[in-house]
């Protein structure tokens, strides 16, 4: 028997025993006894039933075989039932009220209005099969189409129109345009923007005096940028160095 | 295994697994999926959760004082820096130890809600305890001690109990309230909202905030026990706003499943007290309606 001969072999380990008692000490001193004796016995119970898997005959055999195989069943164990999330065995008491009012209202719901008890039990079920429920009308109802629909043009991804340069439009917007700054592009038209166009690049020709005279200018000079002035079209040189003495050579 | 139980039980067929029901190995699932080791640790410590809820623009209760350490503590003194009505919390307290409530004041000394007299060195002994980690758990760790102003009730809520604070939870998946409950102390429970002291535990029809079940400790009630105010079809004042609260402060803390305690101020209307990250189940025994379902609706799919 088991209780003579096999479970006296493997005593209760020592150190887990004092583990447990030192927390039931704790438990006890936070939350009073009885709390602490509730746990106390859980754990004992538990123990016990641990002790009986332990010593049974499947346990020794797969020790017998190799040592390694428990803790391997204990992984496959695990993995099997550790990925259980339904409800526990203590969850179906405590839950039951749900099912239980679901299951009357279930029950009342069935009889018919005006009936108190049901009498067909146990007879066969002469009732006609139910008539097909229509289908719900789709909520909201569909909107009343208006009696003329307006229709619209499909948008399309506007397009830049080649024009020729002489061009009404074209001669319009160029006198619009500001005169072109030296050493700019010129972008007049669509061909303009093509690859290996070639692009004019406007060159302003300044006269002999204005080109080798010196370049900043006077006071008055300088105040003159009105378009079609030189120094409207060529910025002053700001960083020059100022040679005044032979010093500064 | 669970399917033929539940036929041998007649529950259904798959009522176990794949029924409306959420059990305990199925919220954990939950928490373990969307609730992040950091947030949990967050939501544990009140202070920490408090800061991450007033960053987010939700309305909390008000603080006083935080003192997390022996430095703070000593530069504390009751006379100077507490007003008349106060609450002191330990920040990683559970299950409502260590909160001292102070009602009134008379010169140096504060009155309780009972009656019982407390001296300043009451009081400095007290958030001493707490800085300690009397009240922190397992872990002997340190702890801080929330001084908070002392909250009274919204009236409509308050004349339908004898004594204490109704504080109401809400369950959230992120943004998506999912069931609340108002929790009524009654005399029994010692003015204490907790339902193992027998506090009444009332289920809120989440689209009108009407209470539609009262439970106590399992039995169904319609009137309240002490005051015998009816408590079926009493409408939650501020149930829009407390909505609104509910579906925020969990994405505020960074869990994705919580549970939010939120009381009604006379003043302030709907507070935040507290968010928890291990919400419990008893609160479909108090609807008597499925979390899971619910959960289902909102698109989860339970993997």
């Amino acid at each position: 028997m088991a209780l003579d001969t096999e479970l006296q072999v493997d005593a209760f380990p020592v150190i887990v025993c004092a583990l447990v008692v030192e927390r039931w000490w704790k438990q006890w001193g936070k939350d009073g006894a009885k709390p602490a004796a509730k746990m106390a016995i859980n754990t004992f119970v538990l123990a016990v039933v641990i002790e009986f898997v332990m010593v049974s005959n499947f346990a020794l055999a797969l020790i017998e075989w190799s040592p390694l195989l428990m803790p391997a069943t204990a992984a496959v164990a695990i993995a099997l039932l550790g990925r259980y999330r339904g409800l526990r065995l203590s969850e179906i008491p405590r839950f039951a009220p749900i099912w239980l009012e679901r299951r009357r209202r279930a029950r009342e719901a069935k009889l018919p209005e005006g009936v108190e008890t049901e009498r067909r039990t146990g007879r066969p079920d002469t009732r006609r099969p139910a008539e097909p429920v229509p289908l719900p009308e789709p909520f909201p109802p569909p909107l009343p189409q208006p009696a003329r629909l307006r229709i619209r043009t499909p948008y399309a991804i506007p397009r830049l129109a080649h024009l020729p340069s002489d061009h009404a439009l074209v001669i319009a917007a160029q006198i619009a345009l500001p005169r072109p700054r030296a050493g700019a592009w010129v972008i007049r038209s669509h061909a303009d923007l093509a690859r290996d166009a070639r692009r004019r690049v406007p060159q302003v020709l300044r006269d002999r005096e204005t080109a080798f005279g010196h370049r900043l200018p006077d006071n008055d000079q300088f105040g003159d940028l009105s378009p079609g002035s030189h120094w409207a079209d060529r910025a002053p040189i700001r960083n020059a160095w100022v040679i005044r003495r032979v010093e500064d050579v | 295994m669970g399917l033929a139980l539940g036929k041998w039980l007649s529950l259904g067929g798959d009522a176990l697994i794949e029924g409306e029901i959420l059990g305990i190995n199925m919220r954990n699932a939950l928490i373990q999926k969307y609730n992040p080791r950091h947030a949990i640790e967050r939501a544990r410590d009140k202070v920490a959760s408090k800061v991450a809820l007033e960053k987010a623009g939700i309305a909390c209760t008000g603080t006083i004082a935080v003192i997390a350490t022996n430095q703070d503590r000593m530069g504390f003194d009751p006379r100077r820096d507490l007003p008349d009505c106060w609450a002191i919390k330990p920040a990683r307290g559970s299950q409502g130890n260590g909160i001292v409530l102070s009602a009134r004041r008379e010169g140096d000394v504060w009155f309780k809600h009972s009656g019982a007299p407390l001296t300043a060195d009451d009081v400095s002994h007290h958030v001493s305890q707490i800085v300690d980690g009397q009240f922190a758990g397992d872990s002997l760790s340190e702890d801080a001690a929330l001084i908070e102003p002392l909250i009274v009730a919204d009236p409509a809520l308050a004349g339908i109990v004898p004594d204490g604070l109704p504080d109401l939870r809400v369950i959230s998946l992120f943004n998506t309230p999912l069931m609340a409950m108002v929790r009524l102390p009654t005399v029994e429970s010692d003015g204490k909202a907790n339902l193992h002291q027998r506090a009444i535990g009332a289920g809120i029809d989440m689209e009108t905030g009407l209470i539609t079940r009262a439970v106590v400790k399992g039995e169904v009630i319609t009137h309240h026990p002490d005051t015998g105010v009816p408590l079926i079809g009493f409408e939650i004042p501020h149930w829009k706003r407390v909505l609104e609260l509910a579906s925020r402060c969990g994405p505020a803390v960074g869990l994705g499943y919580c549970g939010a305690d939120i009381v009604l101020d006379v003043n302030d209307g709907p507070l935040v007290i507290e968010v928890n990250a291990h919400p419990g189940i008893e609160i479909q025994n108090i609807n008597q309606a499925g979390l899971k379902s619910r959960i289902a609706a909102t698109g989860e799919d339970f993997r």
